[in-house]
């Protein structure tokens, strides 16, 4: 995948701090083909040109970029087709607040999996490619991707411990804390394999999904550490939500306050991570509202806010839950740009 | 046995726990008590059902173990008690000489204790006169040995067979070292039985062979690394006691001195990679600098790079593992691959050392890939 620094955008002066969770993708059978096979020919490269802004009437914490992406100097025997624009979310601001210095220990850490449980998750699709024998709905990838995720981070250290909610209507406990791996992999998969929303229960059809009740039932679930002297002192774990969301049409609001989010945030212990799987952004759904939501969720600029689009590869999600192996204590803020590729260290 | 077990008169029972759970002074802590019995048919005692005041006592001595009986009057609370020691060992020693017997306090808790002490002093004089006079070159050394730093040293002559004609010696020596400058905030509670490294060299005359054997406590053991990380000195033909002893110490200060090294070398390995590899860190082990684990993506295939540092750092090369962030292996296991094979020198700085790692990654990231196409699943 080519570097997507190029995607910088000049019109826009840089905020005090932003963030790029967006990349710049290649067509998603290009990504599969990477996975599947040894094509043997020069990656093409990609450049972008004529980026443009929406206009937009507020600072947002996050923004729509277009971009285009031309596959000049492509020396493939079988040509092509164009691949016609695609919108990449970015987030390109975050809150400054100064918060405690925490040791960076590895810390063990409790990870609550909070998995959105409507039918887009089921219904919906990743775009087949010529390599895929039939098309992947997300819950089915994203079962794939935290069986990568919880194993890596049981491998790591095995004191770590996952939970499992499920976004309805309202967020449901599925697994309570547990270090054995295995134990999330098989409630993942007992979902995935028997779970099969009804057609008159698409969520989708509601214009919001309140997430007071998940963050109530997250404080009610944990008990965040309390540390004298936190600057010195490591706490003995931290906390870590990371909220995998599916839907187009839904926004996420407290409806019901957010006394619960408030308390939790406040803790430098609790960290909130965010994937939103989505369609492509556009005036018939909310994708850019919701992208915005998450990003004004993150009170306190150490969370990681990943978008994957449903007309990319599958393998994009298996990257964003990679992604956030990193322990929240070590890790960076979520950096502008970055380039995971090991090349750009040249 | 526990205590308990023993049923003994309550007056008894705090001589004898403080025998069995202090400090003794010798080698090996862990003397045991057991097989429990009444010196009087039937109890003054109401509600104390088959009390005992006999008893006998298991010390570790120099590798092997001496059993003596211990009788106690439980009608007669003032009395010390008799200590009979077995037959076959020709140490008979004059009661007038136990002086903790001779001055019997009951009072004090430790008399049993001081009591058992005196004895085996007596017990190590003894074995130590007869084994001097074994061979003019066996008792030089060991005079040499007992001249030495070496201040808790067990000399036991044994009787392999039944004649009395072959003759193996146990010589057990006390080795203190220093381990301070080690980090043990992970290691085990302090070994009851052995609070420093035992150095046993059991001597067969008649085979003329000499076995050196470590016994460590389990803390030091845990820090270098478990059970049999250590071995003794190869023990060449002709080298005295002393000597060898003397050589068995400095490996294991040079030990402790690599171990203790080692952390901060580790931990330079680790920042050397996170200065070189900014944003790419997974995780690593803060506090003692064991593992790091990256991720990287090459051509849109991410992947993670776990490191692996051994607590023998540098002297031991670092183990790298790549490991897919899609594939599993046939076992249904995350697909990875290890590897030890790459350019290292245990002298390069850690710079220089993240370098050559990156370098390898490089070569290698290719190969990788091909191999969780093709052999491994999503």
């Amino acid at each position: 995948m080519a570097s997507n620094d190029n995607s910088a955008d000049s019109t826009m002066s840089p905020p005090p701090y932003s963030a790029d969770s967006s990349r710049h993708r290649r067509s998603p059978q290009e990504h599969d083909e990477v996975l599947e096979q040894d094509k043997g020919t020069t990656e093409p490269q990609t450049t972008v040109q004529n980026t443009k802004n929406l206009p937009q009437n507020k600072e947002s914490p996050s923004q729509i970029t277009v971009v285009d992406s031309n596959v000049e100097g492509h020396r493939s025997p079988s040509p092509r087709p164009e691949p016609k624009p695609r919108v990449v979310l970015k987030r390109l601001s975050s809150s400054s607040q100064d918060n405690i210095p925490i040791p960076k220990v590895n810390c063990p850490e409790k990870i609550i999996l909070c998995v959105d449980h409507s039918s887009s998750m089921f219904l919906k699709h990743f775009r087949k490619t010529a390599q895929t024998i039939k098309q992947t709905s997300p819950i089915q990838v994203l079962n794939g991707a935290i069986r990568q995720f919880v194993m890596t981070k049981s491998l790591i250290d095995k004191r770590h411990e996952y939970s499992l909610f499920m976004l309805n209507d309202n967020a449901q406990l599925i697994s309570d804390f547990s270090n054995q791996a295995n134990d999330i992999m098989f409630m993942m998969q007992d979902i995935t394999n028997t779970t099969k929303p009804k057609e008159n229960q698409d969520t989708e059809g509601q214009s919001s999904v309140d997430i007071s009740q998940l963050f109530d039932q997250i404080e009610n679930h944990v008990t965040l550490p309390v540390v004298k002297n936190p600057s010195q002192t490591p706490p003995p774990y931290v906390v870590r939500l990371i909220f995998i969301y599916g839907r187009s049409q839904c926004k996420i609001e407290f409806l019901n306050g957010r006394e619960s989010y408030q308390k939790l945030v406040k803790s430098p212990y609790f960290f909130m991570d965010s994937i939103y799987i989505h369609e492509e952004p556009s005036e018939d759904n909310k994708v850019t509202d919701v992208f915005t939501g998450l990003c004004e969720l993150d009170a306190n600029g150490n969370s990681y806010i990943l978008e994957v689009g449903l007309d990319s590869s599958m393998s994009v999600l298996y990257n964003a839950l990679a992604k956030l192996l990193a322990h929240p204590l070590q890790r960076q803020r979520q950096p502008v740009n970055f380039n995971y590729d090991i090349l750009s260290l040249e | 046995m526990e205590l308990n077990d023993l049923n003994l008169y309550p007056w008894i029972r705090p001589y004898v726990l403080r025998l069995i759970q202090g400090p003794t002074g010798f080698c090996v802590g862990g003397v045991k008590a057991e097989d429990p019995i009444s010196s009087t048919p039937a109890t003054p005692i109401e509600n104390l059902p088959n009390v005992t005041d006999m008893f006998s006592v298991a010390i570790p001595f120099a590798g092997e173990i001496l059993r003596m009986q211990i009788i106690f009057d439980g009608t007669n609370q003032a009395a010390a008690p008799d200590i009979m020691l077995p037959d076959y060992e020709d140490f008979d020693p004059e009661y007038d000489e136990i002086k903790s017997l001779v001055k019997w306090d009951r009072t004090d808790e430790s008399c049993l204790l001081k009591a058992i002490q005196d004895i085996m002093g007596m017990y190590k004089e003894h074995h130590r006169k007869k084994c001097s006079v074994l061979d003019e070159r066996f008792s030089s050394e060991l005079a040499e040995l007992y001249a030495s730093e070496y201040k808790n040293i067990e000399v036991c002559l044994k009787r392999a067979d039944k004649n009395g004609v072959r003759r193996i010696v146990n010589i057990l020596i006390q080795i203190d070292v220093d381990t301070s400058s080690l980090d043990d905030s992970d290691s085990p509670p302090p070994d009851i039985f052995i609070h420093s490294p035992l150095l046993l060299i059991k001597n067969d005359f008649e085979a003329n062979k000499v076995v050196p054997l470590l016994y460590l406590p389990a803390r030091i053991e845990y820090l270098f690394g478990g059970r049999g990380s250590l071995t003794p000195p190869v023990h060449t033909p002709g080298i005295s006691f002393l000597t060898y002893t003397n050589k068995m110490k400095e490996k294991l200060q040079d030990t402790i001195k690599l171990l203790s090294e080692s952390h901060d070398k580790r931990r330079e390995y680790v920042a050397a990679f996170l200065s070189l590899f900014t944003g790419h860190s997974v995780e690593y082990d803060a506090k003692s600098f064991h593992k790091i684990s990256l991720i990287f993506c090459h051509q849109t295939f991410f992947f993670l790079i776990h490191v692996t540092l051994s607590r023998f750092f540098p002297r031991d090369q670092p183990s790298i593992t790549f490991q897919s962030a899609y594939h599993l292996n046939k076992k249904n296991q995350l697909f990875q691959l290890s590897s030890c094979d790459y350019p290292y020198s245990p002298r390069w700085p850690g710079p220089e050392m993240a370098k050559r790692t990156k370098s390898f990654i490089l070569d290698k990231i290719g190969a990788f890939k091909e191999s969780c196409i093709r052999q491994g699943t999503l």
